[in-house]
């Protein structure tokens, strides 16, 4: 199979990392699932491009990068809102969001700060190549293994992609695209269910839970979204013993201020959780920017599966896998 | 329907994760259960079952939401675990020697622990090598084994506040457990020593060199003994 560099990276900007959609099963040994804080971005890039939902794609974080191309690919930025710009030989001009575009060797793709939330995947027709680590190609940063030596990219980089696998798709599906991911990413009301040590909290620290509008600290990142709202402590006598950990967990330390658990996430923990963001909103959460402020809606297990099961139902008839 | 135990408990800890509480979290019999149900979880392979997260005394599984018929799910779960009550038969427990050194730059807040304890540095890395641990469980980060067993005299409560940046290695003391750090990164566990084998390797088959269940022992290294022994993991790449 053909394979060569058809990027090279100048600028990789703030936090540029491979990711696919993770590595589920590995749990047991310590390793989080992980994969694209923004899964849901990433599979409508890759349905776009004719690529299988899982290909690895480029995750960029607040501010965008700058690529050479030395092969000619189709590729489209998918997720949060990012000025962008094909730089040619004699001419420039811009690439929208969500629509898929061509890169002919010698040109440059120009990215910088993502606006509407946080988080930008750049997927390529083919996939990126990089040696799949328990079978993913995801970096885990806090391991440093995955992706590109397990490691954010840096400048001089390259960046290997596999074969395409057909005809990308025509304009109107990347406007139905952003139609159907906008909405969802943009919520900041995030839906979640009552956690397993919900019964720890007295009942005033549930309330401000559900109630508070909670800005999101500057210090958040793949593992965690720390908010800066004290909702008051769990009344657990000691600390709690270690137990499972999941994507989208809100512990609750003994400062009282909670902690989103993103892909990332320590498989294990010992801080109560109080709720659980629901996997319908898991894109929207990784959307969230620093200084955001977001608020919890409850909802029912039942409630939460339905959500998923519509979204997934939208997301097929939409955008259907080939 | 036979249930494992009427200790086991079942409740959904999001519409995706079924959590299993299996009993009292210090007692070795709920983490040999914890043991055997895991096992028994994993070869099982129940439809739609994506991930297994064991801890002291529980087990968290992940479901995919793609076809999920969370009634059907807590039946398979059932009868997976009551399988694994009948396979008493333990596979054989491994024992695994870790080379440690609990000297100087290995050991930065050995000197504080010892403090702490009114104990000399000797005693305290004769004390933490003595007993033989047992993998509780494989948590937290890649790797990373939670040891039970540590002599209650040098059990320390955490840093203050973590390190931003733990040696991989480390060996560590946090409350009445011990650790090592597989992977670089933060930590707040207190660091009285470091081993020169590669505790995590996503290239490796299985990737920890730890494992649930298995019987460890600390051998004490010279520091002259870590530095040949993490010169020769360098020159093998």
């Amino acid at each position: 199979m053909a394979s060569r560099t058809a990027l090279r990276v100048i600028e990789p900007g703030m936090c540029t990392t491979v990711q696919d959609l993770g590595r589920p099963g590995w749990a047991s040994v310590g390793v989080a699932r992980g994969g694209a804080a923004d899964a849901l971005s990433l599979r409508i890039g890759n349905r776009l491009l004719q690529n299988e939902d899982r290909a690895a794609a480029i995750e960029m974080t607040l501010l965008g990068g700058a690529f050479a191309c030395e092969r000619d690919i189709i590729a489209v930025l998918a997720g949060g809102e990012i000025e962008a710009r094909i730089e040619g030989r004699g001419s420039t001009h811009l690439a929208s969001t969500w629509a898929p575009f061509e890169l002919s060797a010698g040109e440059r793709l120009v990215t910088r700060s993502i606006r509407g939330g946080v988080r930008t995947i750049l997927c390529v027709a083919g996939g990126i190549l990089v040696p799949p680590l328990l079978g993913s190609r995801s970096t885990h940063l806090g391991g440093q293994f995955g992706g590109l030596d397990g490691r954010m990219l840096r400048p001089g980089d390259a960046i290997e992609v596999g074969e395409p696998r057909g005809r990308c798709a025509d304009g109107s599906a990347g406007a139905r695209a952003r139609a159907l991911a906008k909405p969802m990413l943009a919520r900041r009301s995030l839906r979640a269910v009552d956690g397993p040590h919900r019964h720890c909290f007295d009942s005033a620290a549930v309330k401000r839970f559900w109630s508070t509008r909670f800005e999101v600290s500057l210090q958040s990142d793949r593992v965690g979204l720390r908010l800066n709202e004290c909702i008051g402590s769990a009344n657990f006598g000691g600390r709690m013993p270690s137990e499972g950990m999941l994507h989208g967990a809100v512990q609750v330390p003994e400062s009282g201020r909670p902690i989103v658990l993103m892909a990332d996430h320590p498989t294990t923990g010992g801080y109560p959780v109080v709720a659980c963001v629901a996997a319908v909103d898991l894109p929207a959460l990784g959307q969230v920017r620093p200084g955001e402020s977001i608020s919890f809606e409850t909802v029912t297990v039942e409630r939460a599966r339905e959500l998923y099961a519509e979204r997934e139902r939208i997301l097929e008839v939409e955008l259907p896998t080939r | 329907m036979v249930n494992e135990s009427p200790e086991t408990q079942f409740a959904w800890a999001s519409e995706r994760h079924l959590r299993l509480a299996l009993g009292e979290a210090g007692s070795p019999q709920t983490q040999d259960r914890v043991r055997r149900a895991t096992a028994a979880l994993e070869a099982a392979g129940l439809p739609g079952l994506v991930g297994v997260t064991p801890a002291y005394a529980t087990i968290l599984l992940e479901f995919d939401l793609n076809g999920l018929n969370a009634e059907r799910s807590v039946v398979a779960v059932r009868r997976a675990l009551s399988a694994s009550v009948e396979q008493r038969a333990e596979t054989q427990t491994r024992i695994v020697e870790i080379p440690v050194c609990y000297e100087g730059p290995c050991a930065p807040d050995a000197p504080e622990v010892a403090r702490m304890h009114g104990i000399g540095l000797p005693t305290l890395a004769r004390l933490h090598a003595a007993p033989t641990y047992r993998v509780a469980f494989i948590g937290f980060a890649p790797g990373f084994g939670y040891l039970s067993g540590l002599p209650p005299q040098i059990a320390t409560p955490r840093l203050p506040s973590p390190r931003v940046r733990v040696p991989v290695g480390s060996v560590a003391i946090a409350g009445e457990q011990t650790g090592i750090y597989a992977t670089p990164g933060a930590g707040g566990w207190r660091l009285i020593g470091r081993t020169p084998l590669v505790m995590f390797d996503a290239r490796r088959t299985p990737p920890a060199r730890l494992a649930a269940g298995d019987l460890v022992r600390f051998m004490p290294i010279s520091l002259a003994e870590f530095e040949a022994q993490m010169r020769g993991r360098a020159v093998d790449g």
